[in-house]
């Protein structure tokens, strides 16, 4: 691990991962990756590549706690944000929040600290301007009206228009994704076995059962980790 | 007669007397009770009238949730919040939804509470937790359950049981139905599961007791391990790095096909198998496959 200050400008510090010849890349290039990482979006390959830099970068760890603590719509899913009637200077500062995530260093604490608030602000305009539709206070009250409070909804509207779990959201994809992270790492270490065993085997066609296999507990497992932080 | 000074005494006396006959009435005529907002660090005690078949939706973030069913047409939500925890529930007779909420959405810690649920038994329960114990008996129609960590334990249910979970172990004992369980690393255990299975884990063990009647089991790291099977079972086992175990009675062997890609299968007196005992297809591509056979 390190804290040099020369990471973030590209520095290659972090040894490259065994039998991976891409390297495991500098800070500049796995920084931008972390949103990507985080919404788990990148391909097996890319996302080994983080894991290994982030797991010998401290730097990098620390952006990606700061990236995983970032609302979901600062991610810039791009169904969620297009949902959301945004102006440019307003999707421009989102931009701009989860840039400075990315760059959030060990010794710029109090910096952080003023990102989330900032983030959690852009977060309150998102849902003004989105109508209030997917976050509540611990109150149960909604943040914002919500957009047809010409009349006021039943008991059974009310719930059914929010998923409560939404609530601790961040922290329960921070959960599952440390947990699911271990598995991952096995189904591509099984996956990396195989495919060894496809190059030198004469009848492939039982390895191919297995890695039917494989693919299918990755699928599960990926879709099971956003199922349980819906 | 009483002194004018004490009548005030008095009025609050009845009053505090009185409160808590509203807080336990909760089988009043309405059926769609409204949204329900109750402080944290509290004792809870609330019920709601619905139908015997209501499909029910639970939701607690974190501490221990223990489902189980009465013959009684009717919700009951039981046990202490924690703090920065208020419990919330609505819908209609037909439907319900109940959960913990946070106070304080600042507060980095989960929601938590100790609650018991009592359902109609043939109730449709969905629980979603993130991390907690959650434990369920005696559902007969269909139950859901979604967890990160924690512990899942679900007795004496039937119909139709799916267990999702990340990373908490799961025991389910004397099942019937569908049963279908997603782990991860941790172990599943099924004890009497006269069910139709699907169980799946990456690195968690699966370990069976004269379970179940028909289904798969598929593990990528995780050890297999079969206790007896029910005549006529017919069981697919399969697992990229995880050890087989078939422990079998030695008077009751079922056929058996067994492969491993570069294990080791170490079969017993297998040769005498018999589908009527059951049928058991088990491979692997590098786990030992052993049989096993017990008096």
């Amino acid at each position: 691990m390190t804290n040099s200050a020369d990471n973030a400008g590209g520095f290659d510090h972090v040894p490259s991962p065994p039998g991976d010849d891409a390297g495991a890349g500098t800070c500049q290039d796995v920084r931008p990756l972390l949103p990507e990482y985080v919404r788990g979006v990148l391909d097996t390959a890319t996302a080994w590549r983080v894991e290994w830099h982030v797991a010998h970068c401290s730097d990098c760890e620390v952006s990606l706690s700061s990236v995983a603590a970032l609302p979901e719509v600062l991610l810039f899913d791009p169904q969620l944000v297009a949902s959301i009637p945004l102006a440019d200077t307003e999707r421009h500062a989102m931009r701009g929040a989860v840039r400075r995530a990315i760059s959030v260093t060990v010794s710029s604490r109090s910096r952080r600290r003023g990102l989330l608030v900032a983030a959690a602000a852009l977060l309150a305009v998102a849902v003004w301007r989105g109508g209030g539709r997917w976050v509540w206070s611990g109150s149960g009250q909604p943040v914002a009206p919500m957009p047809d409070s010409r009349s006021e909804p039943s008991p059974t509207e009310a719930l059914m228009r929010t998923d409560p779990t939404s609530a601790p959201m961040v922290t329960a994809a921070q959960l599952a994704t440390a947990d699911a992270s271990a598995e991952f790492r096995a189904l591509r270490d099984a996956a990396r076995e195989l495919e060894e065993a496809l190059g030198t085997a004469r009848d492939k066609t039982s390895l191919f059962v297995f890695r039917d296999a494989l693919e299918d507990r990755r699928r599960e497992l990926e879709s099971r980790v956003v199922r349980v932080t819906e | 007669m009483i002194p004018g000074i004490w009548w005030p005494l008095l009025a609050i006396t009845v009053a505090l007397l009185g409160s808590p006959v509203e807080a336990r009435a909760p089988y009043g005529p309405r059926a769609a009770p409204p949204r329900t907002e109750i402080g944290a660090s509290q004792a809870v005690s609330r019920g709601w009238r619905v139908t015997a078949d209501a499909s029910l939706r639970l939701y607690l973030p974190s501490g221990s949730l223990r489902v189980m069913v009465w013959d009684r047409d009717s919700v009951h939500v039981g046990g202490t919040l924690g703090t920065n925890a208020s419990l919330f529930g609505g819908g209609a007779s037909s439907h319900v939804k109940l959960g913990v909420e946070a106070d304080d959405m600042r507060n980095g810690t989960l929601p938590s509470a100790s609650l018991v649920v009592r359902v109609p038994r043939r109730a449709r329960v969905w629980v979603k937790m993130i991390d907690g114990a959650l434990s369920v008996s005696g559902t007969r129609a269909e139950l859901e359950a979604y967890t990160i960590r924690g512990r899942v334990v679900v007795e004496d249910v039937a119909g139709s049981t799916t267990i999702e979970s990340i990373d908490a172990p799961v025991t389910l004992n004397n099942a019937t139905g569908d049963v279908r369980v997603r782990g991860s690393r941790a172990i599943v255990v099924l004890d009497r599961v006269n069910a139709f299975v699907s169980i799946t884990t990456v690195s968690g063990a699966v370990v069976t007791t004269q379970s179940p009647i028909e289904g798969r089991i598929e593990t990528v790291g995780g050890a297999i391990t079969v206790r007896g099977v029910r005549d006529g079972a017919r069981l697919g086992l399969q697992s990229h790095a995880g050890n087989v175990l078939l422990e079998l009675p030695a008077e009751r062997i079922p056929w058996m096909e067994l492969s491993s890609y570069r294990g080791v299968v170490r079969r017993a007196d297998t040769a005498r198998g018999r589908p009527e005992f059951g049928r058991i297809d088990a491979r692997s591509f590098r786990g030992n496959i052993t049989v096993s056979l017990v008096p």
